[in-house]
């Protein structure tokens, strides 16, 4: 697995500031309002970028740790917001049933997602929750995406919920927030001129430019968020 | 984050006022969601000039944008 390159880049980094994901940090809130993090929770943000997420948690007293691919995220996220470890949501370094949360913010479609949710299972305890957030397909989960990013891999809503269950958990809370996605590709029009100019100026390329706003016809990007227990005996 | 948007021609009068109108500060709310722009604004009377290439163009994108169209 190797990094995307769109969450990375000086277009998008622009509107999203740190949170570097649809909504700052609006979901985020939602998804601790949901999940109860009491003081001494052992939490992982699988996905931390720079680390705001861990913040919030340090500020409710939870032992937060962060995971990532992106060295460069990592530095800003490193010893002012808790533990963080560059490494592969893949392969966690943390023991058996020994988490209480996981959350997961627009990382789990950049992976390979069955072995992540096995790993989110493996790692919580039993009844522990995972808390996750990204792009589904509310049309037809197909197209080429000229970049690497949390579209190309997003499926219908249906089939997330599918592969969650299918790891071990028993869904929770299933939220459409697609308005915050909608509300961040408004901020790229204004700021490019159109969809097309922000495609343009995060590839270089007006064809790959046209391919992205194809993609998008067809595949109606959402977003959702969900919580689950992993069920263990 | 604020973003500026000024015609080409900025010697435009706001006709009730008779004001010159200048660059200001403007927020744009649309199905629940709000832009803070920089657009002429008349300095009496607040009206805001949208002019029609950004009208047609980055407000209307956006409009089709938020209603999923």
């Amino acid at each position: 697995m190797r990094t995307s390159e769109l969450y990375a880049c000086a277009p998008v980094r622009t509107v999203l500031g740190g949170a570097l994901r649809p909504g700052g940090d609006q979901l985020t809130r939602r998804m601790l309002r949901l999940a109860s993090v009491p003081p001494g929770s052992r939490v992982l943000d699988a996905g931390c970028g720079c680390g705001v997420t861990l913040g919030m948690l340090r500020e409710r007293g939870a032992m937060a740790f962060g995971l990532d691919l992106n060295a460069g995220f990592l530095r800003d996220a490193v010893g002012k917001r808790g533990a963080v470890a560059q490494g592969d949501l893949a392969f966690q370094p943390f023991a058996d049933n020994s988490l209480d949360l996981v959350m997961c913010e627009c990382a789990w479609n950049l992976t390979d997602k069955g072995k992540v949710l096995a790993e989110f299972f493996r790692v919580l305890r039993p009844g522990g929750m995972l808390a996750l957030a990204d792009i589904y397909a509310r049309g037809i989960p197909a197209g080429q995406w000229p970049v690497r990013c949390c579209f190309a891999q997003a499926t219908d809503l249906r089939t997330v919920l599918d592969e969650v269950s299918t790891a071990g958990f028993e869904i929770g809370v299933v939220e459409d927030h697609t308005e915050l996605l909608k509300k961040t590709a408004a901020d790229f029009v204004f700021r490019h001129g159109s969809l097309h100019g922000f495609w343009q100026a995060v590839t270089g390329s007006s064809e790959l430019a046209e391919m992205a706003c194809d993609a998008s016809r067809v595949s109606k990007p959402g977003l959702f968020l969900l919580t689950a227990r992993a069920v263990k005996r | 984050m604020s973003l500026t948007f000024l015609p080409e021609d900025m010697n435009w009068i706001c006709e009730p006022c008779g004001a010159p109108l200048e660059q200001g500060k403007v927020e744009l709310d649309y199905l629940g969601n709000t832009f803070h722009v920089e657009l002429p604004v008349c300095p009496k009377c607040g009206a805001v000039f949208v002019y029609e290439e950004l009208a047609l163009g980055r407000i209307l994108e956006v409009e089709q944008l938020l209603e999923d169209k």
